[in-house]
């Protein structure tokens, strides 16, 4: 009798230990679903020194003062090339509209986000949605009255017309988080860090050369790209008021 | 903790890591998978955790999947105790 009971004790702690395990694996997974974006950055944060150490220091500017250089630089070269097609009777501004962004993954599905301007503002389905600059980042799918969602171009399935240097057609696809991809052929000159911009006279670089893949025999290359900017650290964006380039 | 288990526990980690830094991907499939087979699923639900938070949720049709390593902890976490149930001797020799 008492090695019986002694066992179904054993068995129901054994039991309440496995639920509690359960549940504190649901509700760890859980946490990080809910906060990937701050925690991925944490962890790349504190893992830059072995990854500096095994790949390079790579090429991106940390010096605030350079960093404030290169943007009055960029700046100034852009206000010039728009007074450039002034000049030559055609004017590319475009009307922009600035919003804020309220939601972002994982709070939205991903490659998603929120912003806090809508039909009232002027905003429009279709409308390209810039993080700043010439920066492009994807096209207003939905709009609500005060709201409206932004579709993302690395969205999965989304499709959009681009030029690789500003000459080479590219139809660029989606997969998914922040990761999009193309195909040009052989022969095309191609390194990392190229851009895609979209095509018009506002233009707008849409993606960046992350990877480049060319298997013998081929006669295509495929050419990985990513979004130019983090879409986890974006607080405003900028919605342009004009035709979309996506196709699909 | 035995000497075996601080072996499994070393491989597994720089078979993950390893993958993680070359970077090649099965290395740390095999980390996980092995820590999760060996019975050290919580060692490797947290290896695979971070893993899937260093390299975000895979791309293309995969991408809904969201978190794989943790997933693939969790199946062969379910997987060795579907295997102890039917085909491991659960008294194992060296214990009689």
């Amino acid at each position: 009798m008492m090695i019986s009971s002694r066992t179904s004790a054993g068995a129901a702690r054994s039991k309440r230990i496995r639920l509690f395990g359960v549940i504190a694996l649901a509700l760890v997974i859980g946490a990080a679903a809910l906060w990937r974006a701050p925690l991925s950055e944490f962890l790349w944060n504190l893992l830059a020194p072995v990854m500096s150490a095994r790949f390079g220091g790579g090429t991106a500017l940390t010096d605030p003062t350079l960093i404030a250089a290169t943007k009055s630089d960029r700046d100034a070269l852009y206000q010039e090339n728009i007074e450039l097609k002034a000049r030559l009777g055609r004017d590319a501004r475009v009307k922009r509209i600035l919003g804020a962004v309220l939601l972002r993954p994982p709070a939205t599905p991903y490659d998603t986000l929120v912003i806090d301007v809508g039909e009232v503002d002027g905003i429009a389905a279709g409308d390209t949605v810039s993080a700043g600059g010439t920066t492009v980042i994807g096209t207003v799918s939905q709009v609500y009255a005060h709201a409206a969602r932004v579709m993302l171009y690395s969205a999965p399935g989304q499709k959009y017309d681009a030029l690789l240097h500003g000459t080479v057609p590219l139809a660029v696809e989606g997969q998914g988080g922040g990761s999009l991809r193309a195909q040009v052929p052989a022969g095309t000159t191609v390194s990392l860090g190229d851009v895609a911009v979209l095509p018009g006279i506002a233009g707008g670089q849409s993606a960046v050369v992350s990877r480049v893949e060319h298997a013998d025999g081929e006669s295509f290359i495929t050419l990985y790209f990513s979004l130019p900017v983090n879409v986890s650290s974006l607080r405003f964006v900028e919605v342009w008021k004009q035709t979309t380039h996506v196709t699909q | 903790m035995s000497h075996s288990s601080r072996l499994l526990y070393a491989t597994t980690f720089i078979l993950a890591s390893a993958g993680f830094l070359l970077p090649y991907w099965p290395l740390s499939v095999a980390g996980v998978a092995i820590a999760a087979l060996s019975g050290r699923w919580i060692f490797a639900v947290i290896i695979g955790l971070l893993l899937d938070i260093a390299w975000g949720a895979p791309t293309g049709i995969y991408h809904y999947v969201f978190f794989p390593f943790t997933i693939l902890a969790l199946a062969c976490m379910i997987a060795r105790y579907w295997g102890t149930r039917y085909f491991f001797d659960r008294n194992r020799q060296e214990k009689i």
